[in-house]
């Protein structure tokens, strides 16, 4: 690279590293998987700068290419095996409303869903992207990506409500 | 409780280690030391893929012109070997002859 395309791309990593490195962690859920995970984007971005004109265009790709590369190493690990929606676990720890617990719980359930919809999701709230720029990050229909969230987040939602039930229940008794 | 507020809170973005970039930019060292890359070894195997017909050529002339100057070689000795055997016949025969 030339000297003004390797400070470019300091800058960009040091402005990107949290989102890329916060992508990966959310899906393989090991932080030394996913700091390696986002050393290799990195280390792609660089031979890939020249190509990419803008920084909107580098976040785009570090979006998609990080989103992919995980969705492959996590199959790869095989950390989760493959669920349906429905298939869900269920939170072994139940959290109240407020609770720290609460995020973390949410983490792991979010961690246990399959793949595509885990990616939208952790798109949705962790880069706060609206469906169509997800689609166009994931290659698929805005549609399947409306649909796919709502299902995810009913799916959540059902979950956490059942465990906050129960644990009002054993609190009543 | 509303899911997607938590949602927001629980995947907020985390920082990586604190040496993370100084990591990166390391390993982007150390591969821009590495001498080969894709196109220098392309480079390097059409050059070898150039030179190497020509070094065999060069190689094999050089061998014949080995073997035609080995072959001119016992063609000259043969030649004195034949006419030593002949003044040797000649010797025997002029003995013989009582000259």
């Amino acid at each position: 690279l030339r000297a003004d395309q390797a400070g470019r791309f300091e800058r960009l990593l040091r402005e990107h590293q949290s989102m890329v490195f916060s992508l990966a962690l959310r899906f393989l859920r090991d932080r030394a998987v996913a700091e390696e995970l986002a050393q290799d984007v990195f280390l792609k971005l660089y031979e890939m700068l020249g190509e990419l004109e803008t920084d909107e265009h580098v976040r785009y790709w570090l979006r998609r290419v990080t989103c992919n590369r995980s969705i492959d190493e996590s199959r790869k690990r095989k950390i989760r095996p493959r669920l349906t929606l429905a298939e869900v676990p269920e939170p072994s720890v139940r959290p109240n409303t407020g609770d720290p617990l609460m995020s973390d719980v949410l983490r792991k359930l979010v961690a246990a869903l399959p793949e595509r919809a885990r990616a939208i999701v952790v798109m949705r709230y962790q880069e706060d992207l609206d469906p169509a720029e997800i689609s166009r990050i994931l290659d698929m229909p805005a549609s399947s990506v409306k649909s796919l969230l709502h299902r995810s987040l009913h799916v959540l939602r059902g979950k956490l409500e059942r465990a906050t039930k129960q644990q009002g229940q054993e609190a009543a008794v | 409780m509303n899911l997607e507020v938590n949602l927001r809170a629980a995947l907020r973005r985390e920082a990586p280690p604190a040496d993370f970039a100084d990591r990166v930019l390391a390993r982007v060292k150390a591969k821009k030391r590495r001498p080969l890359r894709p196109w220098m070894a392309i480079a390097a195997a059409l050059a070898a893929a150039a030179i190497i017909p020509a070094a065999y050529e060069h190689h094999e002339s050089a061998k014949k012109e080995r073997a035609r100057e080995a072959a001119r070689e016992l063609t000259v000795a043969l030649k004195i070997a034949g006419q030593k055997l002949h003044w040797t016949q000649q010797k025997i025969r002029r003995r013989a002859d009582g000259v």
